[in-house]
């Protein structure tokens, strides 16, 4: 909250603003899964209430939210099962049998697979999110308890609780390419943001094993409390979470000097840990006390507990954060103001009268690509223009007149343009694009287009609107975590 | 009646006796299960905690006990031997205790755990009292696995079992408590 921008943050203020901006923007969710009760407890963290109880299959326990689909997957020990969940519409989907003991879970959105850790068996079963057919069968370990994935999906970890090391799993081959050691019987493992840090919760040895993964040395065994069962990183990896089991407390370890720097209360038996999409937040599930308590990152207090169900377990990556697929109004696409190129023949034999005529079919070229893309695109006049331009040049380069234009034709956006002729040989296709609101120049483009076939003119408008695109694409992207930080 | 109390309580071990199964000591099943029963005694709370507050002496309230060895008093990593029957011992190692709360906690530890004694693996327990008016209120809780640790168990050995055998203790054991603490009221 307090690193929203000014705008955001007094608009904010206003509580029929934040209302307006809490519809806009869906609450981050965590999905909790609860042991005894057999069901996933929806928390909505931007309320602190439950929401829903979801009927799932026997005994869940791991869990895993996809960061890009509306999906989350739940291990069922009890009957043997992966239940997915429709995180949008918040309802269990199906059950697929998987294995004989699947307990950590992990989706890997850019493979479009599930990993599933089987206590039993040995082995991660590769299930496609797609078909959710079982697609391969990796053996690892002695009984594989917690699973981690590296950003580019290039390794899998996998803890091997009874064997006392890491499986490092190469996707591509879909083996075993490397193991470490780690303490006595690592169950919980965690990955730091860049790929190059292992964290394990040893059960047996009560200490946290800190790999560095590029040399696949041990750097660190860090002595915790009873019991550790999982790690989560917050405050930019910079602090280690820790739940220790048997002593009801989180241990914190700062991640720069590798020392426990506080222990802290929490319910009994605390199981699962993530860290909320803010970074400062650290969500613990207490399985005996059937709560989740929140840890402020900052502070090293903890801030709330939330009754759940009954054996809240919450093994894996729980939350849901607010999904762009679920705000339509910020993802809108907010319509366009597109003026007359105008031309600039800097060449000492101007063939003017050509250039002109190619100038003036930019503009309906454009507007049919971003027609194509699905942009609103507003209507002005000619004579409205070139009132204002005063004749050629004048607009491009002129941010405020082209705001001017862009609001008595109503459009959000406008994009000036000039057809910059230095050579014979090729011309910079220029294009400013201007916040009308603002009256900001919030983009430059520049394209070259060599030769004067029409098919090359075509194809520079063409890469003109890709570009556009992918700059508003990243700007609703912005404005939408703007004001979901909110 | 206490002897009622005795016999009835020695039976949930003798029934556990008989499931003998061997395991290996460290593994267990996937889940773990819980168990929380309390009891209402009609005594202040610090006359029942004053009965139960010796983490080595249990004799004395718990009735399937006839016996209790201990090492280390009431400071965390303190031991104590239960003795169920000639050969049937149970042993137990205080894991922390909090008089200020009225509570401690304890745990079996994996090495020394016999199954067939009770059906569970990795077995941890808290009993607290709480005032509650003039009474009190006895909180008994465990937290476990179940005793066979590998896929499929036996009936005897699955996690129902671990369950209904772990409340029968505390049933007995709280059933125990409050007679005694009433009885001397």
């Amino acid at each position: 909250m307090l690193l929203c921008p000014l705008v955001l943050c007094s608009t904010l203020l206003h509580p029929a603003a934040t209302a307006e901006a809490a519809q806009r923007c869906p609450p981050t969710l965590a999905f909790l899964t609860n042991q005894q009760s057999g069901d996933v407890s929806v928390l909505d963290t931007r309320r602190g209430v439950i929401t829903d109880t979801l009927k799932v299959g026997k005994e869940p326990a791991g869990i895993s939210v996809s960061s890009v689909s509306p999906r989350a997957y739940v291990s069922n020990p009890g009957d043997k099962t992966i239940s997915v969940i429709d995180t949008r519409t918040i309802e269990t989907l199906r059950s697929i049998p998987v294995g004989e003991g699947p307990l950590a879970l992990l989706v890997d959105d850019r493979r479009a697979q599930l990993y599933v850790a089987d206590w039993h068996l040995d082995i991660i079963s590769v299930v496609s999110v797609d078909s959710l057919a079982i697609v391969a069968e990796i053996p690892v370990g002695r009984s594989p308890s917690g699973l981690a994935l590296s950003a580019d999906s290039r390794y899998l970890y996998v803890s091997n609780r009874d064997d006392h090391s890491i499986s490092r799993v190469n996707l591509d081959t879909l083996e075993v390419d490397a193991n470490i050691a780690t303490g006595e019987r690592p169950f919980g493992i965690t990955l730091s943001a860049d790929g190059s840090r292992l964290y394990t919760a040893n059960v047996q040895s009560n200490s946290v094993t800190v790999i560095d993964l590029p040399s696949r040395t041990v750097l660190s065994e860090i002595s915790v409390g009873d019991r550790p069962y999982d790690v989560a990183l917050a405050k930019k990896d910079s602090l280690a979470f820790v739940t220790d089991q048997y002593d009801n407390t989180v241990s914190v370890i700062n991640t720069e000097n590798l020392q426990v720097i506080k222990t802290i209360e929490v319910g009994e038996y605390p199981e699962g840990i993530d860290t909320h999409p803010d970074d400062r937040h650290v969500y613990v599930a207490n399985w005996f006390d059937n709560t989740v308590g929140i840890i402020d990152s900052h502070t090293l207090e903890m801030i709330d507990t939330i009754d759940t169900g009954d054996g809240t377990r919450a093994y894996g990556n729980f939350f849901a954060a607010h999904q762009r697929f679920q705000s339509p109004e910020a993802n809108e696409k907010k319509s366009i103001l597109v003026l007359d190129f105008e031309l600039n023949d800097l060449t000492l034999h101007p063939a003017v009268e050509l250039e002109e005529k190619r100038v003036k079919t930019l503009k309906p070229l454009l507007i049919e690509d971003l027609k194509q893309l699905e942009y609103p695109l507003a209507p002005l006049s000619v004579e409205r223009q070139q009132a204002e331009s005063h004749g050629k040049g004048y607009i491009f380069d002129r941010p405020a007149v082209a705001a001017r234009l862009g609001k008595l034709a109503g459009s959000d956006w406008v994009l000036t343009g000039r057809l910059h002729k230095a050579s014979f040989l090729f011309v910079y296709l220029k294009a400013q694009l201007i916040d009308t609101s603002t009256a900001e120049l919030v983009a430059d483009f520049v394209i070259e287009i060599k030769g004067w076939e029409p098919r090359l003119t075509a194809k520079g408008v063409e890469a003109l609107a890709v570009k556009l695109d992918k700059t508003l694409s990243v700007l609703r992207e912005q404005k939408q975590d703007m004001l979901c930080k909110g | 009646m206490m002897t009622n109390i005795h016999s009835r309580a020695f039976k949930v071990f003798v029934v556990l006796a008989l499931t003998a199964f061997a395991c290996s000591a460290s593994a267990h099943g996937p889940t773990r299960q819980k168990v929380t029963e309390t009891i209402n005694i009609e005594a202040s709370a610090e006359a029942v905690w004053e009965i139960i507050k010796d983490f080595g002496v249990a004799h004395t309230w718990l009735p399937m006990v006839q016996d209790t060895e201990s090492d280390g008093g009431n400071e965390p990593g303190a031991t104590r031997v239960l003795t169920l029957a000639p050969d049937v011992k149970v042993y137990e190692t205080l894991k922390s205790y909090d008089a200020s709360k009225m509570m401690y906690k304890y745990k079996i530890p994996v090495a020394t755990h016999d199954v067939k004694i009770l059906p569970v693996n990795n077995y941890s327990s808290t009993i607290s009292v709480e005032a509650d008016g003039e009474n009190c209120i006895v909180s008994w809780k465990g937290a476990f696995y179940r005793g066979y640790p590998n896929n499929d168990p036996p009936e005897e050995l699955n996690d129902e079992a671990a369950v209904k055998a772990v409340t029968a203790l505390y049933k007995a054991g709280l059933a125990g408590l409050k007679e005694v603490a009433e009885a001397s009221k």
